[in-house]
């Protein structure tokens, strides 16, 4: 086969180049750290939409945090009743207050999910968070440097390296 | 001819090279930084940078362990009993580690010659530094840091600034 032929198979050298020109951003943009990051969360609970229910105790700024694929959000998490981590703790009030004194609460849903969208609130790190909610108070007794997934820190009973759920109460 | 030139230049090389070399035994002396005085600075280093999202993260660098950091004992949560003896000592390490030739010569010029240490340029906000401005200068934490980095101790500012909101 002569070199002369292979235009013919692959197309002109200028088609060629122009495809990878257009491929070039898509390219470019494509972050496979990112992409693994979600492909670990796994698929959806069955019979659970995309939405505020979605994934309690997933660290939600993985899809959140401005990477896609969902919308951004600039904190997020969700609140248990017990240490257990089993039962969700709704119409808790999770109060945020940045280092500049600039604060905004929000309520958890009936998974007890939160989270603030990033067009609502663009706080100074590090933050501080306190929970009220069926008459008991949590002071987080550390600060929020950077990680604004709660489980990004907190995760099932805690370890050496990661704290408990966000919890209520000790429980039974 | 050509094999004596490359000798010579490769013992040149040497020489420059052996010129900037570590002291003779491998060590640098910090002993003018006290261990035995580091744990309020300890505290207060957990406090400002040491979350588990920032240097309380076993996969940051100056890594901290202690309240509110990850731990040394197992068993032990972030958010279980106070730091350790082996914590502060675990943090002595990690700092005085940073830039070991630096803080010996800060050290031994009495804290002269501080802003030439990153911890302190990125602490006080002076360096790019991803958890922004953690201490600022003048503050009971800086008063804690400069005074333990010059040989002295300032365990009030140290534990102010450790108990700070």
């Amino acid at each position: 086969m002569s070199r002369r032929s292979r235009p013919s198979q692959w197309g002109s050298p200028a088609l060629v180049a122009a495809l990878l020109a257009l491929l070039a951003p898509t390219l470019a943009c494509f972050d496979p750290v990112h992409a693994d990051a979600v492909a670990a969360l796994g698929d959806e609970a069955p019979g659970v939409r995309r939405g505020p229910n979605h994934r309690p105790g997933q660290p939600c700024l993985v899809c959140h945090g401005g990477d896609g694929p969902g919308p951004d959000f600039e904190m997020a998490g969700t609140v248990y009743e017990t240490r257990a981590g089993t039962a969700a703790a709704a119409g808790v009030t999770v109060r945020l207050t940045d280092a500049k004194g600039s604060a905004t609460q929000v309520s958890t849903n009936s998974v007890g999910n939160f989270y603030i969208e990033g067009s609502r609130w663009s706080p100074t790190y590090p933050v501080r968070v306190e929970l009220a909610g069926g008459g008991k108070t949590q002071k987080m007794e550390t600060r929020i440097g950077r990680q604004t997934s709660c489980a990004s820190c907190h995760e099932k009973q805690g370890s050496t390296t990661v704290a408990p759920v966000v919890y209520m109460s000790e429980g039974p | 001819m050509t094999r004596a030139r490359t000798a010579t230049l490769l013992i040149a090389l040497a020489s420059l090279a052996s010129g900037c070399s570590t002291p003779t035994d491998g060590r640098v002396d910090s002993a003018a930084l006290d261990p035995a005085s580091f744990p309020p600075v300890s505290d207060m280093l957990l406090r400002r940078c040491g979350s588990l999202d920032c240097h309380g993260s076993p996969y940051r660098n100056m890594r901290l362990v202690g309240f509110g950091a990850s731990r040394l004992a197992p068993g032990e949560l972030p958010g279980g009993g106070p730091s350790t003896p082996a914590e502060h000592t675990y943090n002595y390490q990690s700092v005085i580690a940073l830039e070991p030739e630096k803080i010996a010569d800060v050290a031994a010029s009495k804290g002269a010659k501080l802003s030439e240490l990153t911890l302190v340029r990125k602490a006080r906000g002076e360096e790019a530094h991803k958890g922004d401005q953690r201490i600022t200068p003048g503050d009971d934490a800086d008063k804690c840091l400069v005074a333990w980095l010059s040989g002295a101790r300032n365990d009030a500012a140290c534990n102010a600034a450790a108990k700070a909101p």
